[in-house]
């Protein structure tokens, strides 16, 4: 995926928040939901995940704990704050607007979907 | 547990402190990454290929790491190391010159003048070895920014000069103990006409230290060197020793022979 992949990397917090709303999860989970979503065509490289989770945490929108397993290594789960959920309401919003204002700009010469 | 896998995080998260919340990292993508590489292998894909999908969907940590203050490429703790290294060595160097001038006194006073030069000489040999080798050790050692094929030739051309400036430290060491070698024997055993033989031989271990540093390519050219210089040697020790220059100069026969022996079994080790 070329081009389509730094737009969705400028998401890539507001679609880990979307994995996180509903219920905690953990990394390899989060990834696992989006190849299937995007039906394989966008995978989430470990590195970005995590530098998202960081951010994330470290501006109190998301909070991490230890899973107790009994077998393997630990999970790390992550669960989103109220803070964060409102987070996440902005930024959905945030992407509409910016989705309805480029449509229109694209539209412009009268070429595009209408 | 892949060992593989975990082989790789660990060299990823080679120079990077044991602070606990890197630890946290590491454990994470571990988890992370086995548990995919088990959903890979359940899905029917072979162990070489869960083993690469896993790896090339780890994606480039050295931003995250640096996120977290730590460096993936190198240490500034190594460097500064290398630095201390490097400079106690040259210290250690000049000071020896500056002592060299010490025997000469020393021994003018015993009235073995000559014994003076010569461990003035040998004072500078170890000098100029020490300050060639602090020389040689480079600030930085080069780290590839990334696995390209330019960036692996700079990291082959930044070997390749530290090799070079090593061989150059030992070159010098090398020459300037056969000089003192070659005075101390010489002035001991008075035999000024044979001792010029230890330039000879000075000039063979040369050799053998290019040839213990060289590449097989270079080595085929080298060995040459090696046996005639050797055969120059045995030739004028046997000769001065015995007297026997009659029949003494059949050693280079015997070397011719050896070089077509020698030839032989290198093809014979490339056929086999």
């Amino acid at each position: 995926m070329s081009i389509t992949s730094d737009l969705i990397r400028g998401h890539t917090e507001t679609i880990i928040m979307a994995n996180l709303y509903n219920k905690d999860s953990y990394g390899y989970e989060i990834n696992k939901a989006i190849q299937e979503a995007s039906d394989g065509q966008y995978e989430l490289k470990e590195a970005t995940l995590y530098g998202a989770f960081r951010r994330l945490e470290d501006n109190g929108y998301i909070v991490s704990y230890w899973g107790d397993q009994t077998t393997g290594a630990r999970r790390r789960y992550y669960h989103i704050t109220d803070q964060g959920k409102i987070y996440f309401e902005t930024s959905c919003k945030e992407w509409e607007n910016a989705k309805k204002l480029i449509d229109k700009l694209i539209g412009i010469g009268g070429k595009g979907n209408e | 547990m892949n060992k593989r896998i975990k082989a790789h995080v660990d060299a990823l998260f080679a120079n990077t402190s044991t602070d606990s919340y890197v630890l946290d990292i590491k454990e994470e993508l571990l988890a992370n990454l086995n548990e995919k590489y088990d959903d890979l292998i359940s899905s029917d894909k072979s162990e070489e290929e869960a083993y690469a999908l896993v790896i090339s969907g780890i994606g480039d940590i050295d931003n995250l790491l640096k996120d977290i203050g730590q460096s993936s490429q190198y240490q500034p703790l190594e460097i500064e190391k290398n630095i201390q290294k490097r400079g106690i060595l040259i210290s250690i160097g000049i000071a020896l010159y500056i002592l060299s001038i010490i025997p000469i006194i020393f021994f003018d006073q015993i009235g073995f003048s000559s014994f003076g030069v010569i461990f003035m000489f040998f004072f500078c040999a170890v000098a100029t070895g020490f300050i060639a080798y602090g020389y040689s050790i480079s600030k930085v050692n080069y780290s590839k920014e990334d696995n390209s094929f330019v960036e692996e030739y700079k990291e082959k051309v930044a070997i390749n000069n530290d090799r070079k400036k090593l061989m150059g430290a030992i070159s010098s060491s090398l020459w300037s103990l056969i000089v003192v070698l070659y005075l101390l024997i010489s002035f001991l055993t008075s035999w000024w006409h044979i001792s010029w033989i230890i330039f000879l031989i000075g000039a063979c271990i040369q050799q053998l230290i290019l040839y213990r540093f060289a590449d097989s390519k270079k080595r085929k050219r080298l060995w040459h060197g090696i046996l005639w210089t050797l055969a120059v040697i045995i030739y004028f020790i046997i000769s001065f020793g015995f007297w026997a220059w009659t029949w003494t100069w059949m050693i280079f026969l015997l070397a011719l022979a050896a070089e077509q022996i020698i030839r032989l079994i290198i093809l014979w080790k490339k056929a086999a």
